[in-house]
Formats: C-alpha cells, structure tokens, sequence
C-alpha cells in the first residue's frame, strides 16, 4: 500500500529544504565575495540581492516546524529529490540578470545543469561574462558534485540521527568510514586536494601560455573544480579547445579519470592497501570497458575520410573519450566536427560511452559500469547454473571493497537501475525526434542529457524549444537522482493529492 | 551572375544571325572583364569603404616593411578560383561543412579572450574571433605574433575587443594542428578599436540586498531563541 504525506511531513520537509536553501544563499556569496574583488559592481549587487533573496526563504521554510525531529526515509527521499530542482530555481535568479540568457528557461536550464554537474549550457556570449557569474557557475558545479546533502550533513546542518538515510538517497555515494560526517569529510579531503594541486599546475600552464596571471589563476581553478567534479562547464565557449595546450588537456583528463573512480577506493589507498584498488570490479571494468571503446572509436574515425591520422586521434578522440565516459562533457573538438567529421559510429560511440559512465561512488553520471558488470556476472551465473548439475550449487563473487557474494537483491537493484535509464534514454530520443531533430543526433543530446554528460551537438542551444528545454531539465534531475529517488517522489505526490477510494461497505 | 547573363544573350544571338558573331563575342568578353573587376578582391580593396577603414585603423597605418607593402596589403596571388570564398561570416565557419575545408575566406568579428601562445618558439599565436551578430560563433584564428601584436584589446568582461579582419585559410580539420577546426591567418587588419565598458560604483545597488541578508540572519536568530525555549 502507498503511503499519503500527512502535513506533519510536509513540514518536517519544508524544514529541511529549508537548511539546503541556506547552503545555497552561501554559494552566492562566494561570487559575491569574487566581484567585490574583481570590481565588477553590477555582479556584486545582484549576487548580494540574489543571495538575500534566497537566505530569507530558506530560513522562513525553517519556520514551518521548529522543532523537526528526525526525518524518516520517505521524508529524507523528498529533502533530497526537491533540493536539486529548488536550488535550481534560486541560482537561475542572478543568472537570469546577468543578461547571457535569452529566456528565464535557458537560466533555470544553466542552473540545473551546473547543481546536476551535467555541464551543457544555453548560455550566450560566454566569453564577455563576469568573473563572478563565472565563479557561481563552478560553485554550482562543486557544491552539486560534492552533493548537497553531503555538505549539509558535513557541518550538521541535518544532525546525526538522520545521516544515514539522507546520505544513501543522494545516490552516488557509498560508506567509506564507518562513520557517515567522517566519509564525507575525507571524499572532501580528496576533492579539494585534487582541485589544489590541478590549479596550480594548469595556472602555470596558462601563464606560459600568455594568459594574465589573474586569469590564469581563476582559469585554472574553475577547469581543476569543473574536471574532479566531472562537470564540464568551461569559463571560455570554445570549451577545453580554447587553451590550445596539449599538457592542460593531459591535466584535465587525469583529472576526470579520477573523478569517475569511486571514492571509496581512495580510502583504501590512503590506508595503504593498493590490492583492493586494482582488483575492484569497478576499476577492472573500467580498464576493459575504455579499452574496448577506444579501439572500436578508432577503428571508425579511421574508416572516414577527415580525421584520420593517429595524432589526430590520439589528442582529440582520446580526449573526447575520456570525457564521454566521464560524463564531464569538456570537449575538444567543436560541435560542428562532432557531427560532420566524425563517423556516425564514432558518434554512437560516444554516446553509449555517456550512457554507460563511470563507478558507483564517483562523481561521473551514467548507468555506472560497476552495474553492467554486476549484470554480466549474473548473466554468466545463470549459464553455469544452467550447465552445472541439479546436486551443485553456483555462488558467484566479486571485489568491491572486499570479496562480496552476488546476490539476487544486488543483481535486482542493478537490473533496475539500468532498464530505468534505458528506457529514458529511448524515450527521451524519440521526444527529441518528435521536436524534428535528426535520429542519431537526439539520440547522442538524450543520452547527454539523462546521464549528466553535457556533451552536445547543437540541440541544446539559446533558444531550443521551450518543452524540450524543460523535458531535458527534468532528465537531467532525474539522471543525477538516478530515478528511483524522483520515482519515489512522484508516486508519494500523486498518492497524496489524489483523493482516497472510500471502502465498500460491506453489506 | 552578370557574366553568365551575358553569356546566355550571346548564346542565343548566336543562334539567330550568324553574322552578329563577333559582336555577341565581344559582349561576352566586355561582360566577363566587368564581371571579374566587379566582384575580385583587387576591386573591393580599392572600394572607398574598405579605404575608410583601414585609415580608421591606427594599427593599419604603421611604417611599411622593406619594399612598401604591408602585411594588410591583399595578396595578388589570390585570385578568384574554386579554391577561394570571399567574405564568410564566422558561423559560417562553425557550421562548416567539407566546402568550405582548405578555402581562402575572410571573415570579420571581435577578438576575445587572450592572446594564446602556439607552441614552444612564441613565433605564432592563437586569437579567438567572435562573431559581432547574435549567434556569437567563433573560430581561432591562428597567425604570427607580429599581427597578433596589433590586436591592442580583447574582449571580455569589461572591454569591448578590438574588430578585426582576418583573411587566410579554414581548415575544417587542420593536419598541422592535430585536427582543430581553424583558420590560419595570411593578413589581418583592425577595423574598429576595441574599448572599455566601464561601470561605476552605487552604493544604492547595494542596499536592497543588504536589507534582505539583515531580514535573513534576524529570522534565523529567531528562529534559534524560539528553538531554545522549546527545549
């Protein structure tokens, strides 16, 4: 039987998104802080205004109950569901003043984009932004690869009875230590010492390459956080092709390949017990898997007429691979080359490298390689069950953090998980199609879109139509929740705003 | 399309009287002379407009090299043939497709972003061109440090960048640079300077903002008091 929100839900969760609303006003006195700095006078009010705006909604929503308790699972899945959409909405307020946008859509597009890390943007004129818009746009990015809830739950803003839930309905996000604030804390650590030292590297890249030190600076910065975060927005529209610089897109895919592993495995070597890192499902399917899509990509670019020489390929389609399995979306090659250079196999390619994405525990979108090997395991399970004799008994393992048993509830999950993605990315193709977009193009931009990859080819562009901009920005909320949060979600709404069947009266 | 016009006349005099031949033949050969003169780069260079602009140019009026012919001079090699497109704009160089690969094309818009080294030497830069229409497309632009030198602004928040003019050749996918989408510049000339934006500071701005954090942080030590006495 599904179960209504009664009010005192409606509250308790009013409450909460409260506080993530909060955590939100503070993300916009980050670029406010950056055009005090800058002296850019105009970003710094609006950012100011924008930020009180959002500051004096999130604590009158802390009102609607002062004394919350703790939230159960439904209420967790609900904070955690809403925030992505709400904080969506609040961030396309300075975006939308910034006067880059055409519509308020193409804003609340950019503001989901940036909180989901899917990284395609409707932005124009990019090049002419404010820092501070700029700055905003990687806060987004680091805040919403970090997730919300994880950085709620790191200064107490939830307090310690309801971590657990709040932190396993985030999706993405796995028990490093035993204790949930810890585990946050130390995928931090790793986020930030990533970030650190990648700033300085392609700062120094960008200083050699004639980039003013101020620049410089902040250049690197926002591709160290867009590139950990696999988020894939670039401060220059020419994306990571702009720079010109074969070591910053060296830096930059390292920095992405680390964003998509599971954090969960950084633990392990930071205790020093590198055998769990190396034969972790995740990391060996990943190997196989990048290995697989880069010979059949190859083996396509080599069978057109443009892009053939290796060094070629080697820089550019090894760079676009990585970014598509990723699921950052940086791109160096142009939109137009995507689609008129590269074979319509390297294309698809690309595209299934997207839908498929990075492991569980990181920050890259996607299916999640760790569950489509997890299905071949149980489908090589069956055969062997098939072949093997009545009297035997088939148990099937494998490592993650551990030898771990194959299970029918893990194999149900993944199975899950993945037919939802597949049947959004099938549905979303043929939405994009009834828009009168190309077949293998709607294809690549859905799959874009559902996994949180941000690569694109010109659909998602200023001024697409107003329903698919907002069927896309419902994808992408839905793909960074990996369904069955939002599913949960929905069916509670409707469950509660239907009206109840009165019962027969039994004569 | 004159030329074919007057070709398509003299065709069909042809066919009527025989003995208008070499009237009709020397009416093509006027028409394909006007037509070549009106429409190669040589007649658009000497055009008052394109005249007025280069003068405009501070950049464009620097000493001549050795033998009186500056880099902005058009290029005499550069003769109408199927190898040569003449003004394109810059979407039309995003949306390229094989047409337009390896063409001589000349392309106007404001230059963005920095002034990128190429390679180790620091010989040649990369300046990225944008488009001044409303689809803001760009293309980088690849040429010596000498012309990159007289771009005196680029833009970006802040500046309008100089307005420059590049021709040279597109490459859809360039072998020299590992397959990027560019275009390799022969000359370039400023057309318009680029300038500061400026925006000055009011105090009044801030205001509505600072009285909406002030109602923030009341409300939410409100909120902790009544917090507070409830347990």
């Amino acid at each position: 039987m599904w179960q209504r929100f009664r009010l005192i839900d409606l509250r308790v969760i009013c409450h909460y998104s409260g506080s993530i609303i909060i955590i939100c006003a503070f993300t916009m006195f980050i670029p406010f802080v950056t055009a005090l700095l800058c002296q850019e006078w105009e970003p710094a009010a609006r950012y100011l205004l924008s930020g009180g705006i959002t500051f004096v909604v999130g604590a009158l929503l802390r009102y609607c109950r002062i004394e919350p308790g703790r939230l159960n699972r439904r209420q967790a899945l609900a904070v955690t569901g809403l925030s992505w959409m709400v904080l969506g909405f609040f961030a396309s307020i300075p975006l939308y003043y910034s006067g880059h946008f055409l519509t308020y859509a193409d804003a609340l597009f950019d503001g989901v984009s940036g909180f989901t890390t899917t990284g395609a943007s409707v932005i124009v004129d990019l090049d002419h932004l404010s820092y501070a818009d700029n700055m905003f746009r990687f806060v987004m990015h680091l805040f919403g690869g970090l997730g919300l809830i994880a950085i709620a739950l790191s200064i107490g803003l939830f307090g310690p009875q309801s971590s657990g839930t709040l932190f396993s309905s985030e999706g993405r996000s796995e028990h490093v230590l035993p204790n949930v604030v810890q585990t946050v804390q130390f995928i931090f650590r790793v986020v930030f010492l990533g970030i650190a030292l990648s700033t300085v590297i392609v700062m120094v890249l960008c200083l050699f390459a004639g980039i003013e030190p101020l620049r410089a600076f902040l250049q690197g910065l926002w591709l160290s956080i867009s590139g950990i975060v696999t988020g894939g927005f670039t401060p220059m529209s020419q994306s990571v092709m702009y720079y010109h610089s074969l070591p910053i897109e060296f830096v930059l895919m390292i920095l992405m390949l680390m964003g998509s592993l599971s954090f969960a495995l950084y633990a392990e070597v930071w205790k020093g017990r590198l055998r769990p890192f190396f034969h972790d499902i995740d990391n060996r399917s990943i190997l196989l898997w990048l290995v697989i899509v880069t010979v059949i990509f190859t083996a396509s670019m080599s069978a057109g007429t443009l892009m053939t020489d290796l060094p070629d390929l080697m820089r550019r389609g090894l760079f676009m691979v990585c970014s598509a399995f990723s699921t950052t979306g940086f791109q160096v090659v142009t939109s137009n080359q995507l689609t008129t250079v590269f074979t319509s196999g390297a294309f698809l390619v690309l595209a299934l490298t997207m839908a498929i994405g990075g492991a569980a525990g990181s920050t890259a979108g996607g299916i999640k390689i760790s569950r489509v090997a997890i299905i071949f395991k149980s489908i090589i399970s069956t055969v062997k069950e098939t072949l093997a004799p009545d009297s035997a008994r088939v148990a099937t393992s494998y490592n993650h953090l551990g030898k771990r048993t194959l299970t029918p509830d893990i194999v149900r999950d993944s199975t899950t998980v993945f037919v939802l993605y597949v049947l959004t990315y099938g549905f979303a193709s043929l939405v994009t199609i009834a828009h009168g977009y190309d077949a293998t193009q709607s294809i690549f931009e859905s799959v874009a879109m559902a996994s949180n990859g941000g690569i694109v080819t010109g659909i998602v562009a200023p001024g697409m139509p107003l329903s698919l901009e907002l069927f896309y920005i419902i994808l992408m909320w839905a793909g960074r929740l990996e369904f069955v949060t939002l599913l949960a979600i929905i069916v509670q709404l409707v469950v509660t705003v239907l009206p109840r069947r009165k019962r027969k009266v039994q004569a | 399309m004159s030329a074919r016009g007057a070709a398509s006349t003299a065709h069909q005099g042809e066919g009527a009287a025989k003995a208008k031949r070499p009237l009709a033949a020397a009416l093509l050969v006027l028409a394909l002379v006007w037509g070549v003169s009106a429409f190669s780069p040589f007649a658009w260079a000497q055009s008052p407009e394109n005249a007025s602009s280069s003068e405009a140019s501070p950049s464009s009026q620097e000493a001549p090299p050795a033998g009186g012919k500056t880099d902005n001079d058009l290029d005499e090699q550069l003769l109408p043939d199927s190898s040569f497109i003449y003004d394109a704009s810059i979407v039309d160089l995003y949306e390229a497709d094989t047409y337009y690969d390896n063409q001589t094309v000349r392309v106007t818009g404001e230059a963005v972003g920095d002034n990128i080294r190429a390679g180790i030497s620091g010989e040649y830069r990369w300046i990225t061109l944008q488009a001044t229409d409303s689809t803001f497309a760009e293309v980088s632009v690849f040429m010596t440090s000498e012309q990159a030198a007289r771009i005196a602004e680029l833009g970006n928040y802040g500046t309008r960048g100089d307005i420059v003019s590049v021709q040279g050749t597109f490459h859809l996918v360039c072998s020299e640079h590992d397959g990027l989408t560019d275009l390799h510049a022969d000359s370039v000339t400023i057309i318009d300077e680029g300038y500061p934006i400026e925006h000055e500071f009011n105090v009044r701005e801030f205001i509505p903002g600072i009285v909406m954090v002030a109602i923030g942080a009341i409300l939410l030590f409100v909120f902790s008091r009544l917090r507070e006495r409830l347990r």
